[in-house]
């Protein structure tokens, strides 16, 4: 019982010299200030703080003397101001430059759209211009299988195309054949060089034109340079048949 | 003016008016002719926009027509070659109207002609006509003679 009553006032005062030791190292019981405590006290007095401003802070304004904090204040709401209107401005500058770029835009992606070769350029545009001539020519064909000669226009036609071919101004030109009917009249010509060719189709029409004034033709490459054409004419006052379109 | 008369009136006006607004038409001065051959170029004048055979023979000349309805295949409605035949011509004056297709094959022609001494109009027109072809005129114009204006309508 003894030892256990010593042990106890041991226990008991041991305690005091480290309560002594602690009070001499800590005389005014601070702890070390922590950082959140100068924002916390920025916060207080009106300067910038991270949650507004994003970025690093100027510690200059946070070591301002207190005079300054409402100057600084009005400092801050300009700023703020002054950011909103500059962001407008960026987005306003945006907007802008998306527009001019899709004008730029445009007219490239229309140009790409475009067909090359244009249509009327194509063979499919060849083939149908073509297609409709030779139906018009047999339209022209059959209209002459319906008809019988008219003896004396017929005979004055053919002497008119005679004339006309036998004349030095289309002296390139040999007649094959010359059938003329009641109101139309198919002439074929042999032509030894395209100049012959050219040089018939733009005036052979006139030559005879008084007697037949409407006329069509077509030609015929018949191969080593000789090319060969079909002339339908018209008697005056009629018209050559179009053929179904 | 009974009421029949004023039936047909009033029809006439309506073609008229639809004709109108159906065709289109463009006017060249005769000074777009030129000479046929290069070596007459001298004999042909485009004095007081009109073109002028100031020879004494006859000279071709070639007139190219402006094509507003470029697609239509049923030639033209109406072409006009406003001419004057001198009274010193020998000849007959002559303009024939070509159609041709786009790589100049001859697609059909029409042709009109004037013995007369003075200044009239040759009605010139084409039934049919290339997709993208493209129209001419070519006149035998007489000494001293001239064409001052084409007319041409189109479809």
């Amino acid at each position: 019982m003894k030892t256990l009553n010593r042990l106890s006032l041991v226990l008991a005062l041991g305690w005091i010299p480290i309560a002594v030791y602690w009070f001499v190292q800590h005389p005014d019981g601070d702890r070390p200030e922590e950082p959140a405590s100068a924002a916390s006290h920025a916060s207080t007095t009106g300067q910038l703080t991270p949650q507004v401003v994003p970025g690093p802070v100027d510690p200059a304004p946070a070591q301002a003397p207190p005079t300054a904090t409402p100057d600084a204040t009005e400092d801050v709401r300009a700023l703020r101001r002054e950011l909103d209107a500059l962001r407008q401005d960026v987005s306003r500058l945006q907007g802008s430059l998306a527009s001019i770029a899709a004008a730029v835009a445009t007219p490239v992606e229309a140009a790409t759209d475009d067909p090359w070769p244009p249509e009327h350029e194509t063979d499919a545009h060849f083939e149908a211009e073509s297609a409709a001539r030779d139906r018009r020519e047999q339209a022209i064909e059959n209209a002459m299988a319906l008809e019988r000669p008219d003896p004396g226009w017929s005979r004055d036609a053919r002497e008119v195309i005679h004339d006309a071919i036998n004349s030095e101004e289309l002296a390139g030109a040999r007649l094959l054949d010359v059938d003329c009917r009641a109101s139309i009249c198919r002439v074929e010509a042999l032509h030894e060089s395209p100049e012959s060719v050219a040089h018939f189709q733009h005036l052979f029409p006139a030559r005879v034109g008084e007697l037949m004034p409407r006329s069509t033709m077509r030609v015929h490459d018949e191969g080593q340079g000789v090319t060969r054409s079909v002339v339908y004419l018209a008697r005056e006052g009629y018209r050559l048949p179009q053929g179904v379109p | 003016m009974n009421k029949w008369t004023k039936f047909v009136a009033c029809l006439v006006a309506a073609l008229g008016l639809f004709h109108a607004a159906s065709v289109q038409a463009v006017i060249h001065s005769g000074t777009i002719c030129q000479p046929w051959a290069g070596s007459q170029g001298s004999d042909i004048w485009a004095d007081y926009n009109r073109i002028l055979n100031n020879s004494s023979d006859t000279r071709i000349v070639s007139c190219p027509l402006v094509r507003t309805n470029t697609t239509n295949t049923n030639g033209t409605s109406m072409v006009y070659v406003r001419v004057e035949r001198s009274s010193l011509a020998t000849q007959s004056l002559s303009c024939s109207l070509y159609s041709f297709d786009l790589l100049g094959g001859y697609v059909e022609s029409d042709f009109a002609t004037y013995s007369g001494i003075g200044r009239t109009s040759l009605y010139l027109d084409v039934d049919s006509s290339a997709s993208v072809g493209y129209y001419g005129i070519y006149c035998y114009l007489p000494e001293y003679s001239s064409i001052f204006s084409i007319r041409v309508e189109e479809f």
